[in-house]
């Protein structure tokens, strides 16, 4: 498998099928609807009656917007919830971060926020069961626990006087992630929901962070001994794996990834949707983008119908 | 610009030498050495005394000195990783080839500084050095063959860190080769490197049989190639034996 | 870049098992994009990108330059093994005659900040020399494919300068592969201004056309590289960042149209099994002719589009 081609819009433009100019401005402007998309240095009022939200400021008494996105008006309160931005952490989200530096009683983790949030050494569970106490050596074996590189699954404590996010781990569902790889989304595809947590019927787990980072892994089902077992909780070691499970993995962080690159929102059921339409191609071959194009499609074709039903 | 050394004209140009006959390896070579011979070899370890260790090669003409500092504290940028780190330094003498050399090192010597640190750090127990830095500063004083130079470097730089008791998994000694139309000349001199179609250079740890480094250069069939990849394989080890009688001579 | 101790574990089991993370095999390779031409200012162009990985621009300008510079400045690597005077081997012409009458390739890769937040700086730097020192080495010499001798302009004196620059614009693995394929393509798509020679009593006197120009002689047998890491006990093509991260050594197989190596360059911090070297060297001749060919066909096809004026779509 070793192909060279033109890159896609090059083929169409030199095939002739778009014309000149009007393939990059398809958005609907009829479809926008009851909508308003601004842009930075629109004016979205003048109206003094309004209050000033996110994403916006007043200048010579207009309501200026300052990002690109849409408006928000819940009341008197206008915002402007910007169309692509970091992610931005609210409190009990689910999120996958990296560690990323070791500090005093703490970790640093990349939750692809405006900063590096903070997971404390006492909001995390101990090996040994949560009635044990503990101890200074504790902080000096910190990098047994989450060295760099190490990814985790967490819930956003609280913030910080800077707006720095500080995590736990304290549930076992939480926790150091192995088993698996990560797939890279924009955060604004993720919503949050009820469940961040999935488990296919393909025997795959996904965790869906809020931030946009997705782990994807072999099931692995939860038991209460796992909680007190000082070795398994901060282990390294993958479960063995037979072919066709990596093969499955593979299949759900394409599918994934397909939805991320064609600007799907990721919940379950699209995942699950996806994934079905996915089983007609070899997996390699969800690398393609026609074959991407045609499974989201498909999907959304379900999703829609499902909607309607 | 250095304004305290006495800077020459900007552009010199080399006395052209009278023209020397031209050599043909493939029937003789100058030096009366076989295809498959390499220059005979002296070492020497412990030559500069203030380092940790020390060694000095000598194969034929070339000539190379290499010290070895550390392993000390890293600095506190990258003190974090749980390994050490290796850094090699690699320089010719000002003196050393038929045009003087700059003080500086130009990007030929950078290169051949990151060849020589992929080449050695295979072979040493970095994981037993965490936090650290170990430097090996490696000068060649007479260049007779670039590749071939880099080659005494190599086995030089690791002679001289297992002078400085670093531990290591092996002794890494390198060797080079050169094409001649279809004939395979190991550790081409600098003449012979003017005539030559390609070459080879490869480093290699002879008791665990593995390759640390390999890179060449000039059109050649897939299977010449893998002979001259053999070949080499071959002078390395016969390069170990002496390295490391060397090492046990102090 | 940062990975943690059980995706390794999770790559690296899945190299040796044949299913790799994305659920390509050990020798499959992610869609490649190809498109010449595109900045007009230059004298040859090609972008080289990998489906939502690596993307790398190459650009060529030609000059004209002496040939003394060559023999003051570069001497260095000159009288060196790296770079093989031009008609040596063979060939009756000694190195220090041969040198007078050749132009020369100037190569340089640069890190687009665009793409350097990825690495470190000084991971950057390292791997930008390190590139840029392949590129010249490989292609000042008989086996870069070029013919340097039809790059004089007068003998001893005038010769053309190849400037080959590339950029990295964005870095998502497997860039040497990248940028050869870039290189290959702006060598084949640049033009060279048509210069006539005249001697008036004993002197040379050269006059550069305006509107004719000629293709780069030997531009077919310019070498593509294929890189092949080892992870864990397999090897594997066109690695992506994490995999990159995962391999201790990598092998790089240059090689031309006809099959012949034309380079080997291992990378990385580790060492490799002789035997598996050798299995390296073989498949990456083997993918290595097989790209090369696929590569003409490309840059035959964008050939004909640039003789039937079709425009390149560039960075639309």
């Amino acid at each position: 498998m070793l192909e060279i081609s033109l890159p896609p819009r090059a083929q169409a433009r030199r095939a002739g099928t778009a014309a000149d100019g009007d393939d990059d401005d398809d958005v609907d402007m009829g479809g926008a609807g009851d909508r308003q998309l601004v842009t930075p240095g629109e004016t979205i009022t003048t109206d003094p009656a309004f209050m000033r939200g996110h994403g916006t400021f007043t200048h010579e008494q207009a309501l200026v917007a300052s990002v690109a996105g849409v408006v928000e008006r819940v009341n008197k309160l206008v915002s402007v919830r910007p169309l692509k931005s970091r992610y931005n952490g609210e409190i009990g989200d689910v999120v996958v971060g990296r560690i990323t530096e070791l500090g005093p009683k703490r970790w640093k983790v990349d939750i692809k926020g405006r900063q590096d949030a903070v997971l404390l050494l006492s909001s995390i569970n101990l090996p040994g069961g949560v009635q044990r106490r503990k101890s200074e050596s504790d902080e000096l074996q910190m990098r047994s626990f989450f060295a760099e590189g190490d990814l985790v699954s967490a819930e956003v404590q609280s913030f910080f006087q800077d707006g720095g996010a500080s995590l736990q781990t304290r549930n076992i569902k939480y926790g150091k992630l192995r088993n698996g790889s990560l797939v890279m989304v924009h955060s604004a595809q993720i919503k949050r929901s009820k469940s961040h947590f999935i488990v296919l019927s393909c025997g795959v787990d996904v965790v869906l962070g809020v931030n946009g980072y997705v782990w994807v892994s072999k099931h692995v089902p939860i038991t209460p001994e796992m909680e007190s077992d000082p070795e398994g909780l901060y282990s390294n070691q993958n479960e063995p794996m037979t072919e066709s499970e990596r093969e499955t993995i593979a299949r759900v962080c394409n599918v994934i990834a397909a939805l991320g690159r064609q600007n799907c929102e990721i919940h379950e059921s699209a995942i699950v949707y996806a994934y079905d339409a996915s089983l007609d191609y070899a997996v390699k071959e969800l690398l393609k983008v026609p074959v991407q194009e045609a499974i989201v499609s498909q999907a959304s074709a379900l999703l829609r119908q499902a909607a309607t039903q | 610009m250095d304004r305290k050394r006495i800077a020459g004209p900007e552009k010199s140009v080399v006395p052209l030498p009278a023209p020397a006959p031209p050599v043909n390896p493939q029937t003789a070579r100058p030096d009366k050495r076989r295809r498959d011979q390499i220059r005979s070899l002296y070492t020497k370890t412990g030559s500069v005394t203030q380092a940790n260790g020390s060694a000095y090669v000598e194969a034929g003409n070339i000539k190379v000195l290499c010290a070895v500092y550390g392993p000390r504290q890293s600095s506190s940028k990258n003190s974090s990783s749980n390994t050490g780190t290796l850094q090699c330094d690699f320089k010719y003498a000002p003196f050393s080839g038929g045009k003087r050399r700059g003080y500086a090192k130009d990007d030929q010597e950078k290169e051949f500084s990151l060849v020589l640190e992929q080449a050695l750090t295979p072979a040493v127990r970095l994981e037993q050095y965490p936090k650290s830095t170990i430097q090996a500063f490696v000068l060649v004083l007479e260049n007779d063959g670039s590749l071939a130079s880099l080659a005494a470097a190599i086995s030089c730089a690791a002679l001289a860190l297992a002078n400085a008791g670093i531990e290591m998994n092996d002794l890494v000694t390198a060797c080079a080769a050169g094409y001649f139309g279809s004939a395979v000349c190991l550790d081409p001199t600098l003449d012979e490197e003017a005539v030559q179609s390609g070459a080879v250079l490869l480093s290699y740890m002879p008791v665990l049989n593995e390759v640390t480094h390999l890179i060449q250069t000039g059109e050649i069939a897939p299977a010449q190639c893998v002979q001259a990849v053999e070949l080499c394989i071959g002078a390395c080890s016969q390069i170990h034996t002496v390295t490391q009688e060397a090492l046990l001579a102090e | 870049m940062l990975i943690g101790a059980s995706e390794r574990d999770f790559i690296t089991k899945g190299v040796e098992s044949g299913i790799r993370a994305d659920g390509r095999g050990p020798l499959d390779f992610r869609q490649f994009f190809l498109e010449t031409g595109m900045i007009t200012q230059a004298s040859g162009s090609c972008r080289a990108t990998i489906d939502f990985g690596t993307d790398v621009l190459a650009g060529v300008k030609v000059q004209v330059g002496d040939i003394e510079g060559r023999v003051d400045s570069d001497e260095a690597q000159a009288d060196g093994a790296m770079v093989e005077d031009a008609g040596a081997g063979d060939d009756a012409e000694t190195g220090a005659q041969s040198r007078g009458n050749v132009g020369r390739v100037v190569c340089t890769v640069e890190c687009s900040p665009a793409a350097k937040s990825v690495l470190d700086a000084r991971e950057v730097d390292d791997m930008c020399n390190e590139y840029s020192q392949i590129l010249t080495r490989t292609l000042n010499g008989p086996h870069g494919g070029l013919d340097l001798q039809k790059l004089c302009i007068i003998p001893g004196s005038t010769c053309w300068v190849v400037n080959v620059d590339v950029l990295i614009l964005d870095y998502g693995g497997n860039v040497l592969d990248t940028i050869f394929m870039a290189v290959r393509g702006a060598l084949h798509n640049t033009r060279l201004p048509k210069a006539t020679v005249e001697q008036t009593d004993g002197h040379f006197e050269f006059d550069i056309s305006d509107d004719e120009t000629e293709i780069l002689a030997g531009r077919e047998s310019v070498p593509v590289a294929m890189t092949l890491s080892k992870i864990g006990t397999s090897r594997i093509v066109d690695s992506t960042p994490l995999e990159a991260l995962c391999s201790a050594a990598q092998v790089t197989v240059f090689v031309n149209r006809a099959g012949n190596v034309c380079g080997l360059q291992k990378s990385g911090k580790g060492s490799l099994e002789p035997s598996i070297l050798i299995d390296m060297i073989e498949t990456g001749v083997k993918l290595g002719t097989e790209l090369a060919e696929k590569l003409d066909a490309v840059l035959d096809r964008e050939e004909r589009d640039r003789l039937s004026h079709i425009e390149p779509t560039g960075f639309r």
